[in-house]
């Protein structure tokens, strides 16, 4: 009987291994957004570099410094805002994305250990500065969705990324890259938002992008609490769905899903402008000038 | 006999040692591990990864090297201590500094074989991908074994004032920590008043600055040009100047302590 003691002890082990799968999802919780983005909103989350506890994450932020050819950018300091410091633009969209972690000569008390570090880190004048294609680090976004399916971040903008540019192909691997997000995420505000965009603004399909949008609203209703992202997401979906039930000549329903978003979101411009455009548009067709996109 | 040889037998008996402690198996496993990675990340595809594909390299030798490097650096002296082979060998007619010298440099020897062996696996894995040579990879060894020496000599001057535990851990705090320490220091400089300058300076000075021999970003995205030769000459000199400061600070210690 002792004979088979060490192959039935074998047997057991891997049935623990099998019952590990139903814990998985409690375990493996979910990469939390506002600590992904603690690089891009705190400075002093520089210091630590990127030691982080997720391979996601970190791919995450190599993500970003591909983007930028190796040179490190650190968000201003409080001190630095109230000084009145301008953070670098970028060329490409003009935004004030930071300071080079490595300080410029007139900034760093260092004297020849600061020269030292311009020569042999990737370090430039980022004023002004280029972006590398994002492309490039599609890759990455594939791996750390498979790392870490629950990042979806890391789906929502990897979806983007394919996205981008006028081949028709592409969109369609977004869609495939997004709904494997979607399989893996069925709740997913940030996922179905991009889904929902993508087949509106580059597969020009509205009908589809309006079943994705409204899914992301139902699934928002019976949210009981949603995270920043989230809600900047469903006002997303608020927008485009007022936007396409114009484009699809739904009055009633852009004016109810308005209506809906603006007691969501109150004081929102852009829904108040939708909603206003809705009575414009009624006050046309009362005097028989519809004008409709 | 001379010094020179003096100071050769002690190295070689160094690396023996790790050879005989099967020190660098540790290494060839790490190095297989870096291939198999290597492998799974070409599964998702090596088009445009290019760059990801060198920093993951450079980030684990640089790693890889540096642990290696203070854990055998970290247990020399103590180990001969506990062991008590230091006596024969200190009732030679060699000097303690001679004694401590020999063994940096098998230290410093023992962490460049490492280090080497460590290059040629993850080189054949980035040429598995065909990921082109640059000459600044050869800069980026080079660098990197020029920091070593400042990390060994680091090492081996906590291993003669501490516990080799604690030696091995405040090497590590200290040699992973400088940097973020010098990082923190420049975000406080850019808000402080200049008369506080020559205190930053001190204290930066006092760190040891192995993350300036990294050159593993440059090396690995495109377009950055070679690391001008002054540089490196100042860091040559950087190098041997800290290095010897550790090693006078270690023979102080070790001169006067009871066997």
């Amino acid at each position: 009987m002792l004979r088979y003691l060490p192959l039935s002890v074998f047997a057991l082990a891997v049935a623990s291994g099998f019952m590990t799968t139903t814990v998985e999802r409690e375990v493996h919780t979910k990469v939390i957004d506002s600590g992904i983005n603690i690089h891009e909103t705190h400075a002093s989350a520089s210091l630590l570099g990127q030691f982080r506890t997720s391979i996601s994450s970190w791919l995450w932020l190599r993500t970003d410094l591909y983007l930028h050819n190796g040179v490190e950018m650190r968000p201003l300091t409080d001190q630095e805002v109230d000084q009145g410091r301008q953070a670098a633009t970028s060329a490409d969209d003009f935004l004030r994305e930071g300071l080079t972690v490595i300080p410029g000569a007139e900034r760093d008390f260092r004297g020849v250990f600061g020269d030292i570090e311009r020569s042999t880190h990737a370090y430039k004048n980022m004023e002004g500065h280029t972006h590398n294609s994002p492309l490039r680090a599609m890759p990455l976004y594939r791996l750390m969705t498979w790392i870490e399916p629950t990042f979806e971040e890391g789906w929502r903008t990897g979806g983007a990324v394919l996205g981008m540019g006028a081949d028709a192909g592409r969109a369609d691997q977004a869609i495939a890259f997004l709904t494997e997000g979607l399989t893996a995420n069925p709740q997913s505000l940030m996922i179905l938002n991009q889904l929902g965009f993508t087949w509106a603004v580059r597969k020009r399909d509205f009908p589809r992008a309006i079943v994705y949008f409204e899914r992301a609203r139902s699934t928002a209703k019976q949210a009981k609490n949603l995270s920043e992202p989230d809600k900047e997401s469903l006002l997303d979906v608020y927008r485009w769905l007022t936007l396409l039930y114009r484009e699809t000549d739904q009055p009633d329903k852009q004016a109810a899903i308005a209506a809906e978003g603006l007691k969501v979101f109150p004081g929102d411009v852009v829904l108040m402008g939708k909603a206003a455009g809705i009575h414009e548009d009624h006050g046309h067709e009362t005097h028989g000038h519809q004008q409709r996109p | 006999m001379n010094k020179f040889m003096v100071w050769r037998a002690l190295a070689r008996g160094v690396i023996l040692e790790a050879i005989r402690r099967k020190d660098l198996w540790v290494v060839a496993i790490l190095g297989f591990i870096i291939v198999c990675s290597a492998g799974a990340l070409g599964f998702f595809g090596m088009s445009g990864l290019e760059s990801f594909a060198k920093d993951l390299a450079t980030t684990v030798l640089g790693g890889f090297s540096t642990i290696l490097a203070i854990v055998t650096t970290g247990r020399l002296l103590p180990e001969e201590t506990r062991n008590r082979t230091l006596y024969p060998l200190v009732a030679r007619p060699i000097s303690r500094f001679d004694l401590l010298f020999g063994k940096l440099l098998g230290g410093i020897a023992v962490s460049w074989l490492s280090f080497l062996m460590l290059c040629l696996m993850t080189g054949a894995a980035l040429a598995m991908f065909g990921v082109r040579f640059e000459l600044i990879m050869l800069q980026y060894v080079l660098l990197k074994m020029l920091g070593l020496v400042v990390v060994c000599s680091v090492t081996l001057m906590l291993s003669t004032v501490m516990t080799p535990s604690a030696a091995i851990t405040m090497s590590f705090v200290i040699l992973f920590g400088s940097a973020m320490l010098s990082r923190g220091l420049l975000m406080a400089y850019s808000t402080a008043s200049p008369s506080v300058a020559p205190f930053f300076q001190i204290v930066n000075a006092s760190l040891p600055q192995v993350s300036l021999f990294d050159i593993g970003g440059r090396a690995a995205n495109a377009n950055w040009g070679l690391v001008p030769l002054w540089v490196v000459a100042t860091l040559a000199i950087y190098m041997a100047c800290y290095s010897a400061a550790m090693l006078a600070i270690s023979w102080a210690k070790f001169r006067r302590q009871a066997l």
